[in-house]
């Protein structure tokens, strides 16, 4: 058995559709880095989406793990390129934790070719799981370790961040689609680790107000969604439950792309300000940006005759078998409007605070600075969105049911209602600049730091005099000796 | 009758000898002289490893003399292996320093010492009595002696002195080893004390493979035998240190397995020994890892990462003394692979890194801030070294590592591999962001401190940048080839099982 086969086979119904939207939105992404003026990236950024392509492309496991390290180190380059210390070490700490998840990997295979000689892409061995489920909630930052998400992802520059959300999480989902099966004694385990990950990143996300870090916790909430649905699959490869965990991930990147590309555009149109409370009243002197915003939103938020609309929908009936997890959903679906009504109410519509009146016009100053052609991919992955949300049954591998019957477009608003009613409460609060906003990392040590004190340690041993390292060697000879005369 | 086993070793002595004569009058004659002899003794290495391949093993009586009475040489296709690394490794040391020092800038001990240090080695692999192995392995010892403390510098004396104490503790032990297998068998050639081992008393049997194990555990730096390394790998400067980890290392692992297989019978006799090695590798790989990754010196750093790799090698030998021939073979077959890219990779690294060094005057992290730039080749030499070292797939190393893992018995060493996995990758990580840190000081700011070292050639592709590209290609292109490396090394593992030539 050679360990690299490279076996390659073409994705079919659903992951053709994911593959063909890695490839629109990775031009999209391309074009944007380009608008951006990131030519630097643009190697790295190519790299990375080929890396996502391999993934899906990888007919056998060492060739689905070099995708992820494809992935990984790309991502690398894509990062700032560290002319700050904390630059630098978020860096280090980003291929680290990915590292992390890809050595889990390598022990599940390892495990997996011990017990069973195969290398196929399936369903793992029930003792391998665990490693794989603690590599893809890694890789695909499920709470708690969305960490390196919310820490990386707003970080990027402006253009790169809507580059980075494609891929790198949405492997891990796919991935997981392909080879975790795990509900020990029956319990769904995976499902239940995905919608707590959607109900707490959405609660974390309320109290966020610099934008790019809104929207990255979402990814965690919307990941969560996934995995809720991934966890919720039994026995067979694909069945409805991973259907519409993958199709709620193809719609995912669609309108997170979208909405990261908004908020990126608005960032630059408010010099460069990224805290939500101080961007407002674009407004109406910004319509295509403003129809993309809102089309973003209300894919997001599940709004009917958008693309999250119909995936949720599918989501919903899976989760229909587990009221607790089918709750959870809900109130992160809930949570997920009012966030977004606050995205699009202080983007667009608040008016802007006085003392960044300033500000605002130094933006609008600057906004001479984005080239004609930074809309045209957000329009293009908006229409995208509205069109899979208008023929949802038209895309490869999605059952074609009737998404629009007048009970389904009832529940699916049930949320939204709720986000509006809380949001005529809870508006000041939401929108104070004052409240929230306040974000503490989880990590903020080095990656080493335990490691390097023990390293430390060890390092004081080697710089001893020779009495001591004799010393210490003569030990260690009669202790061999000791134990191979039978201890 | 071939003379092959006997050339292998008089032909660099006198080699040495000659170059230390060539460079009196005219430094750029020690160049060439070395080159000659590094290229011939390559050159007699592969007609060697060619002719066992093709006839089989090879035995040598030195004046005809057959044992018990005469010395012994012998080559079988494991110890073939291990000459190939030899054979690549001595041509390409020489050819590094004369990329990077030119062809008058050498000093006048490196050469000579370099050519006695490989003739020691090759006197290891090919020897078929034990006696002649302690002479070989004494040689080594004086000349790493020689090679660490050349330079003169005050931390380059003390390394020197270290080692020199170890050394003495490792010579000591082998000789006593010896010793007791003499006094019980009444015999140093090794296919004979293989016939008589399984009589001698069972403590005195553990006595010696203890004595043996310690020893070489020294030598290669099995913790806490490896105490001297940081500090001499530092001292010699990382032209040598290269020769140290990629090559020396391997050469007392081959000592040690050859030792514990062939004459001492260790897996039928003592098969706890590799309960101890097992735990050895584990605790190898942790500390030499967490040592690296508290380090702030790129050559220290680099010396402790060896540490780690012995330990994975460990792992290997461990695991293919408790399991049937068989699998044997298999486990054997991933630790000579680990070995190969270990020492692929680690010579990369290191010597990529000498360029680095060299234009500092330091290898302190600090020193070298921003050392990268401008020096593309080195910094892609030195990336596909570290990523083979760490075993990202589709690398070498990932291979190596992963058969490694595969032929495990148990989870905690592959728990173990995979924790060694992160932390290498954390602390290459960090070295790779220093040398790319557009922050750090020009290299004008510190070479004004001093001279600057020889001529940097001006031109993209120097001779020692292509060489380290073309270590650091083979390192990553081992990974796709594995299947032709590994058909190679079942041939190579098989000999160790006493297997015939399945060929």
């Amino acid at each position: 058995m050679a360990l690299f086969s490279w076996n390659l086979y073409f994705p079919t119904g659903l992951e053709s559709a994911i593959l063909a939207g890695f490839l629109l939105l990775g031009s999209a992404g391309i074009w944007n880095l380009i608008v951006y003026r990131e030519f630097r990236t643009l190697l790295a950024a190519v790299v990375h989406l080929s890396g996502g392509v391999l993934a899906l492309f990888a007919g056998d496991l060492i060739t689905l793990l070099v995708a992820w390290e494809v992935l990984t180190f790309s991502a690398f380059f894509l990062l700032p390129d560290g002319s700050s210390r904390p630059g630098q070490s978020m860096r280090l700490r980003y291929i680290s934790v990915q590292i992390v998840a890809a050595v889990l990997f390598f022990v599940a295979l390892v495990v997996q070719v011990r017990l069973t000689g195969s290398l196929e892409v399936a369903e793992l061995h029930s003792l391998a799981q665990p490693f794989m489920l603690v590599a893809l909630l890694i890789k695909a930052a499920v709470f708690p370790f969305h960490f390196w998400l919310i820490e990386a992802y707003p970080s990027a520059s402006l253009g790169v961040t809507p580059f980075l959300s494609i891929f790198a999480t949405k492997v891990g989902v796919v991935t997981a689609a392909r080879l975790l099966r795990l509900s020990p004694g029956g319990f769904p385990l995976v499902g239940w680790l995905g919608a707590f990950s959607a109900v707490v990143a959405v609660g974390l996300a309320l109290k966020q107000h610099n934008v790019r870090r809104l929207l990255s916790f979402h990814i965690v909430s919307q990941i969560g969604y996934m995995v809720a649905a991934i966890g919720l699959a039994r026995g067979a490869s694909v069945g409805p439950a991973v259907t519409a965990g993958l199709f709620h991930l193809l719609t995912h990147t669609f309108y997170k792309a979208l909405l990261i590309m908004v908020a990126a555009y608005a960032t630059v149109l408010a010099g460069g300000k990224e805290d939500l409370t101080t961007m407002g009243g674009l407004g109406i002197r910004r319509p295509i940006l403003l129809l993309c915003g809102v089309i973003g939103a209300a894919a997001i938020s599940g709004v009917p005759f958008t693309s999250g609309y119909a995936s949720k929908y599918l989501l919903k009936g899976i989760a229909a078998g587990e009221p607790g997890i089918a709750l959870l959903l809900e109130v992160a679906s809930v949570g997920t409007g009012l966030s977004f009504i606050k995205f699009i109410y202080l983007i667009f519509f608040a008016p802007p605070a006085p003392a960044t009146g300033t500000e605002r016009n130094k933006g609008a100053h600057r906004s001479a600075g984005v080239p004609a052609g930074g809309l045209l991919p957000l329009a293009g992955i908006a229409a995208a969105t509205v069109v899979m949300g208008i023929v949802p049954g038209r895309i490869p591998g999605v059952p074609a049911t009737d998404f629009f019957r007048s009970e389904a477009l009832l529940t699916g608003l049930r949320p939204l209602a709720g986000s509006v009613v809380l949001w005529l409460f809870l508006k000041r609060r939401l929108t104070d600049p004052e409240d929230g906003g306040g974000y503490t990392p989880m990590v903020q040590t080095n990656p080493g730091t335990p490691g390097v004190r023990l390293g430390r340690f060890v390092r004081r041993l080697h710089d001893q005099d020779p009495r001591v390292q004799l010393f210490v060697v003569l030990v260690a000879l009669v202790g061999v000796v000791w134990f191979l005369l039978g201890g | 009758m071939n003379h092959l086993p006997v050339l292998v070793i008089v032909f660099p002595l006198l080699g040495g000898v000659s170059i230390a004569l060539a460079g009196v009058k005219r430094p750029a004659a020690r160049a060439v002289t070395a080159v000659t002899v590094a290229a011939l003794h390559g050159v007699m290495l592969i007609m060697l490893i060619r002719y066992v391949y093709l006839v089989g093993p090879l035995h040598y009586y030195p004046g005809g003399w057959v044992y018990p009475v005469g010395i012994h040489l012998t080559v079988d296709a494991f110890s073939g292996f291990f000459l190939l690394i030899l054979a690549v490794g001595h041509p390409a040391t020489v050819l590094f320093r004369l990329g990077s020092d030119g062809l008058r800038g050498w000093d006048d001990k490196s050469a000579t010492l370099t050519a006695l240090y490989f003739t020691a080695l090759t006197g290891i692999v090919v020897t078929g009595d034990l006696f002649n192995l302690f002479v070989f392995v004494e040689l080594a010892t004086v000349t790493t002696l020689g090679l660490i403390s050349r330079k003169g510098r005050e931390n380059s004396t003390v390394a020197g002195f270290i080692y020199l104490v170890l050394a003495s503790v490792s010579g000591v032990m082998l000789l006593l080893g010896i010793l007791l297998i003499y006094i019980t068998t009444g015999t140093v050639t090794m296919v004979l004390v293989a016939q008589r081992i399984g009589s001698i008393p069972p403590h005195i049997h553990a006595v010696v493979a203890g004595c043996v194990l310690v020893s070489f555990g020294i030598k290669f730096g099995m913790v806490p035998g490896h105490l001297w390394q940081p500090r001499a790998y530092l001292g010699s400067g990382s032209t040598v240190a290269a020769v140290f980890s990629a090559i020396g290392m391997k050469i007392y692992l081959y000592a040690l397995i050859r030792l514990l297989w062939l004459p001492l019978q260790v897996p039928e006799l003592l098969p706890r020994l590799f309960d101890l090695l097992l735990v050895a590798g584990m605790v190898n790989i942790l500390a030499g890892h967490l040592a690296a990754l508290a380090e702030n010196n790129l050559v220290r750093m680099l010396s402790f990462s060896s540490v780690a790799h012995a330990g994975y090698i460990l792992l290997g030998i461990a695991v293919a003394g408790r399991v049937t021939p068989a699998a044997g073979i298999v486990a054997i077959v991933a630790t000579l692979f680990h070995m190969a890219m270990h020492a692929l990779a680690k010579s990369t690294l290191l010597w990529s890194g000498r360029t680095f060094i060299a234009r500092r005057r330091s290898s302190s992290f600090s020193a070298l801030s921003g050392a990268g730039r401008g020096a593309v080749g080195n910094v892609v030499a030195f990336s596909l070294g570290a990523l083979a070292v760490v075993g990202i797939p589709p690398t070498g190393g990932f291979a190596s590592k992963w058969y490694v893992a595969l032929a495990q018995s148990s989870l905690v060493p592959v728990l173990v591999i995979a924790a060694g996995t992160v932390i290498s990758l954390v602390y290459y990580g960090r070295f790779f962001i220093v040398l790319a840190d557009r922050n750090g000081p020009g290299d004008a700011a510190v070479s004004s401190e001093g001279p600057a070292r020889p001529s940097r050639s001006r031109r993209m592709l120097s001779p020692d940048t292509a060489l380290i590209l073309t270590l650091g290609i083979a390192a990553l292109a081992a990974g796709p080839m594995e299947g032709v490396v590994r058909e190679y090394l079942r041939y190579v593992a098989a000999a160790l099982f006493g297997g015939g030539n399945p060929l």
